[in-house]
């Protein structure tokens, strides 16, 4: 994923946890570091000197990100990114990471949707919200939030 | 900071014991390994057949006869030659278990310092953020760090964004510890404040208790046993031969067919599951630890916890939300001694002492007798240990006047038929073999010793607890190791069930000296001097000092911080001042008109008295400890019972002493002060010094449970309390029943009156490779002999003689059977003695012919001629089995 997809997804992703779940922005960087290095589910099991006792939810964030990628891989597609493209981002991402320096900021430009764009959209979130584990309850709540997101630069 | 009156604060300063129950399961692993790669090496396989070729090297002279040979293998563990002749295969051998043992410990340290990492790469976990939203999840993680006292070495914090359950978990190694975060845990923040605090302390107090290092090594070891152990075991068991020279052989489905391979795989699964669900209870007791130290603030979260299935309860990690509030509601319930946890304990405290004793036994060429003593000071130390840990919580239990006697007497018991249960299930025992009127009365034994060793170290520590339920290293200490001596003080009494590896910790003995001794309670004074003469040897010294050194220091933790000053202990002295005096009286009446063999007090009969005074003695104390534990503190009556005994025993030596004797004077040995009359009074003075008090300690507890009878009315909290533990009582009458049961389910033990074995019986084959030496062509005459050879032999001359003096159709149809089983059997590895042993097979088979078609006279001396070769095989197997040393 090049620096501007990802960039694109941060943004969309961030745009959906601050209206639906803002108190997982403080450490909605560190889900976009765990997101981008390739995790991408988790093992909600109890561990050795764990808790024991604690409620399992479904975190927004991944699901953000989840969203986000399929949000952007439908409206641009894969195909077309040239192999060179590809490797030279991952090579600057590996070199900052070596730097130690901080994550540039991903200023991601969205291209604006037409309403049938918008609309195709929206079913293909909805069942991927679905298959992600959103709470049917939460699931518009969540595709509404990421859709607003196109709007913004409005 | 809680106030210093707390229970929660009180329990938190005491030792609970499960750091050592983890180091149990350590040694487990170790012992089990070493067991595994002793049996499953490939020199192992030929161990047996070494043996037996070196009990025939060193054999006596073959004047001593055939059966000299059966029987000199019973001693040749004592012999040098014997020893030295095996020491090249036992040092291969062991060469195995260093490696495998080695291997195990290299690979779970690998793994120790692997998992983090792994952890952290698995879970993709990053750092906490730096980012400016964050500051104030940072800020309170940094209060919540100092206040639980890590503000000095705070552990590194870490997230997993994706976990998505309200949680947390510590990891890392020993000095680095790591605490992850959830996702879920950090959206809580923002939401409920109160519970993420709860959840981050919970997780700090796991920090601060510690437990980092000792599951993570508890972890790494039992992946790395079953990977370097358990699975060579396994191959091993399933009959694939691997040669020295790794050459792998094909699976036997002989092997795959024998009962004993499946019994001990079934064992080997049965140890997998207990340490499983070993591990998981003890996490569970860390889990409350680490939630009492955590505070009443996670109260909140237990309190919205769904119920678990039953099933669950025993594999998790964590206890039940109910249990959980219950122990921080109420801490001290908390403290109460379970049976479960202590007899799981004594169980893996078994396993480990049985196994590393037959991991070692291999090792019987160096130094045999450390390698006698040392599994059974082991037991002792873990067995003392374990009490040592738990009686300072069962001491605040009892403290507080809820369940004073289950209190005491629980932890002792619990451990002890854990031991028990333990030893029957080690993985290289036959099943049910501890089972004898001897073996059960022997363990009874054992579970009633440890129990009032327990139940008196209970009231040593209720004396030694502080005012605000703290305790000194030093008062563990001392409590422990006098309860270390006192159990190996009283080690002897297993040698009456051959347990020597189990609490021998003197001088071997080998069973023949056993089983000379009789039924248990056959002859008092020979088990007296059995066990007189062990203690005299414990102590290393045959003085009164040194038994007096040993009553001190069974005194010293009675006394604790606080000497009670009670009037009941001053009525011990006086009971006990009063019976000394007497003995004194009687020494001395004995001295001014000694009895004579003619007189009408006979020396024996002096004897005898002597003996009943002090019986009598013993009972007083019991019955001095249970009067007064009826209506005081059971330290009080302790101390009583020590007060009614100690100026006894005073005052008899200040009579030996002041009186002494004169050679020829005809006193009785028991009032002269040299030899053998020295040897009888030491030995009494041990029997006191040592029984009196233990058994003052069941008077104790006896008058505790009267006492618990006789309560004419008690608070509703008293009652729950007595229900409770009433249910614990037929939980622990079940299992002694239960293990009465599984000891007693084979009859009297053969081998108590049986004679001596051989120790090994290789099976003869039809087909034997050319011997390459005479001590081999001698080996393999031996294997033929005891493997099934002399049977035979017998059976074909008791037949052939039967026939011989009353022929009759039953005697030649007895004779033809017989001989036609021998003819069956393997040849004879020697040709002289086969041509006679044919010979003499002939014979008999044609008089079995003859006299079945009615020729008797024929018959008859077809017999005779088969009884002469048979008198003459025994010759010629005499000489075969005599080889040039």
């Amino acid at each position: 994923m090049d620096d501007v997809v990802t960039g694109q997804v941060k943004t969309l992703a961030r745009a959906v946890v601050e209206k639906v779940a803002p108190e997982e922005l403080p450490f909605f960087a560190a889900t976009c570091e765990a997101y981008f290095s390739g995790r991408r589910s988790a093992r909600n099991r109890e561990d050795v000197l764990g808790f024991g006792l604690g409620e399992v939810v479904t975190l927004v964030g991944p699901v953000a990100l989840a969203l986000a990628t399929s949000t952007v891989h439908h409206l641009a597609g894969e195909a077309g990114r040239s192999v060179a493209a590809r490797g030279l981002s991952a090579f600057r991402r590996w070199r900052r990471r070596r730097s130690a320096e901080p994550p540039r900021e991903e200023v991601a430009e969205l291209p604006e949707l037409s309403p049938a764009q918008e609309a195709e959209l929206r079913v293909v979130l909805e069942r991927r919200a679905r298959e992600l584990g959103v709470e049917p309850e939460r699931v518009d709540e969540v595709v509404t939030a990421l859709l607003s997101a196109f709007k913004r630069d409005e | 900071m809680r106030a210093g009156g707390d229970p929660a604060e009180h329990l938190l300063r005491l030792p609970t014991g499960t750091t050592l129950r983890f180091l149990v399961l350590l040694l487990l692993a170790l012992a089990t390994a070493a067991l595994a790669h002793s049996t499953a090496s490939p020199p192992a396989a030929r161990f047996a057949d070494e043996i037996t070729r070196c009990e025939i090297l060193n054999a006596p002279p073959a004047s001593t006869g055939l059966d000299g040979y059966a029987t000199y293998a019973e001693a040749a563990v004592a012999d040098a030659g014997f020893r030295e002749c095996v020491r090249p295969i036992t040092l291969r051998i062991s060469g195995y278990v260093a490696t495998g043992v080695g291997s195990l410990l290299l690979l779970a340290t690998a793994l120790y310092w692997l998992r983090p990492v792994w952890i952290i790469w698995r879970r993709r976990l990053v750092p906490l953020p730096g980012a400016p939203e964050f500051d104030v999840i940072r800020a309170e993680l940094a209060d919540l760090t100092a206040r639980s006292g890590l503000g000095r070495r705070p552990p590194v914090f870490l997230i997993d964004p994706f976990h998505g359950r309200r949680t947390g978990f510590v990891f890392g190694r020993g000095r680095r510890p790591l605490v992850c975060l959830s996702g879920g845990l950090l959206a809580l923040h923002g939401r409920d404040r109160a519970a993420f605090r709860a959840i981050v302390r919970h997780e700090l107090a796991h920090v601060r208790n510690r437990d980092v290092a000792i599951t993570g090594w508890t972890i790494a070891v039992w992946r790395a046993f079953l990977v370097t152990a358990a699975l060579p075991f396994a191959v091993a068991l399933s009959g694939i031969e691997v040669s020295e020279d790794l050459t792998v052989g094909r699976p036997s489905l002989d092997r795959l067919a024998d009962p004993d391979v499946w019994w001990i795989s079934l064992r080997l699964a049965l140890l997998a599951a207990l340490v499983y669900l070993s591990r998981n209870a003890i996490l569970r007791a860390r889990e409350l630890e680490a939630d009492l130290r955590a505070g009443p603030e996670g109260m909140t979260v237990h309190s919205g916890a769904t119920r678990d299935p039953w099933w669950r309860r025993w594999i998790s990690h964590h206890p039940p939300a109910s249990v959980r509030r219950r122990v921080v509601e109420d801490p001290v319930w908390w403290a109460r001694p379970r049976f479960g946890a202590l007899a799981a304990t004594g169980v893996v405290i078994g396993l480990v002492v049985g196994h590393g004793d037959q991991a070692t036994w291999i090792l019987i060429t160096t130094r045999a007798r450390l390698v006698d003593t040392l599994p059974r000071i082991v037991v002792s130390a873990l067995l003392a240990g374990a009490l040592g840990l738990v009686v300072w919580q069962a001491a605040l239990f009892a403290r507080r006047g809820r369940g004073r006697l289950v209190a005491h007497v629980l932890p002792g018991t619990a451990l002890a038929v854990g031991v028990v249960l333990g030893r029957e299930a080690e993985l290289n025992r036959d099943p049910f073999v501890l089972s004898s009127a001897t073996a059960l009365v022997g363990s009874a034994v054992f579970v009633v010793v440890v129990a009032a060793v327990g139940a008196w170290m209970v009231c040593c520590a209720r004396n030694w607890l502080r005012e605000d339920g703290g305790v000194h290293p030093v008062a563990v200490v001392v409590v422990t190791a006098a309860g270390a001596l006192v159990l190996y003080c009283w080690a002897s009494w297993m040698f009456l069930r051959g347990w020597p590896t189990l609490f021998g910790l003197t001088n071997w003995m080998d069973r023949q000296t056993i089983a000379s001794s009789g039924a248990v309670f056959g002859s008092v004074e020979t088990i007296a001097a059995l066990m007189t003469d062990s203690a005299l040897a414990n102590v290393q010294s045959k003085s009164a000092l040194a038994q007096a050194s040993v009553v001190v220091l069974w005194l010293l933790p009675l006394l604790g911080a606080r000497i009670p000053r009670r009037r009941s202990a001053r009525v011990g002295l006086l009971v006990g001042g009063v019976s000394g005096l007497v003995g004194f009286v009687l020494t001395v009446i004995l001295r001014m008109f000694p009895p004579t063999a003619s007189s009408a007090v006979s020396p024996e009969a002096v004897r005898s008295a002597w003996w009943a005074f002090l019986l009598a003695f013993a009972v007083l104390a019991q019955v001095v400890a249970a009067a007064l534990a009826g209506r005081s503190a059971p330290s009080t009556a302790l101390m009583a019972a020590y007060a009614t005994i100690a100026p006894a025993l005073v005052l008899i030596v200040l009579s030996v002493t002041v009186c002494g004797c004169l050679p020829g004077d005809g006193l009785p040995d028991a009032v002269c002060l040299r030899p053998p009359g020295w040897l009888f009074l030491a030995a009494h003075l041990g029997l006191l010094a040592i029984a009196v008090p233990m058994t003052g300690t069941l008077g104790a507890l006896l008058g505790m449970a009267l006492r618990a009878v006789r309560q004419p009315s008690i608070t509703p909290e008293q009652e729950q309390n007595r229900t409770r533990h009433r249910a614990a009582l037929p939980l622990l009458a079940g299992t002694l029943a239960m293990a009465a049961g599984v000891a007693s389910a084979k009859h009297l033990d053969a081998e108590d009156n049986a004679p001596p074995a051989v120790m090994t019986q290789p099976t003869p084959t039809t087909k034997l490779p050319r011997p390459s030496s005479p001590f081999e062509a001698a080996y393999f005459v031996a294997v033929w002999y005891t493997g099934g050879g002399k049977t035979h032999m017998d059976q074909v001359r008791n037949t052939v003689r039967a026939f011989i003096s009353s022929p009759s159709e039953n005697t030649c149809s007895a004779m033809g059977t017989a001989t036609r089983q021998a003819m069956a059997f393997a040849r004879a590895p020697d040709d002289t003695a086969q041509r006679t042993w044919h010979a003499a097979l002939q014979a008999a088979n044609r008089a079995g012919g003859q006299c079945g078609t009615g020729r008797w006279n024929d018959a008859a001396g077809s017999a005779l001629t088969a009884d002469e070769h048979l008198d003459q095989l025994v010759l010629d197997l005499a000489r075969a089995l005599t080889i040039p040393k």
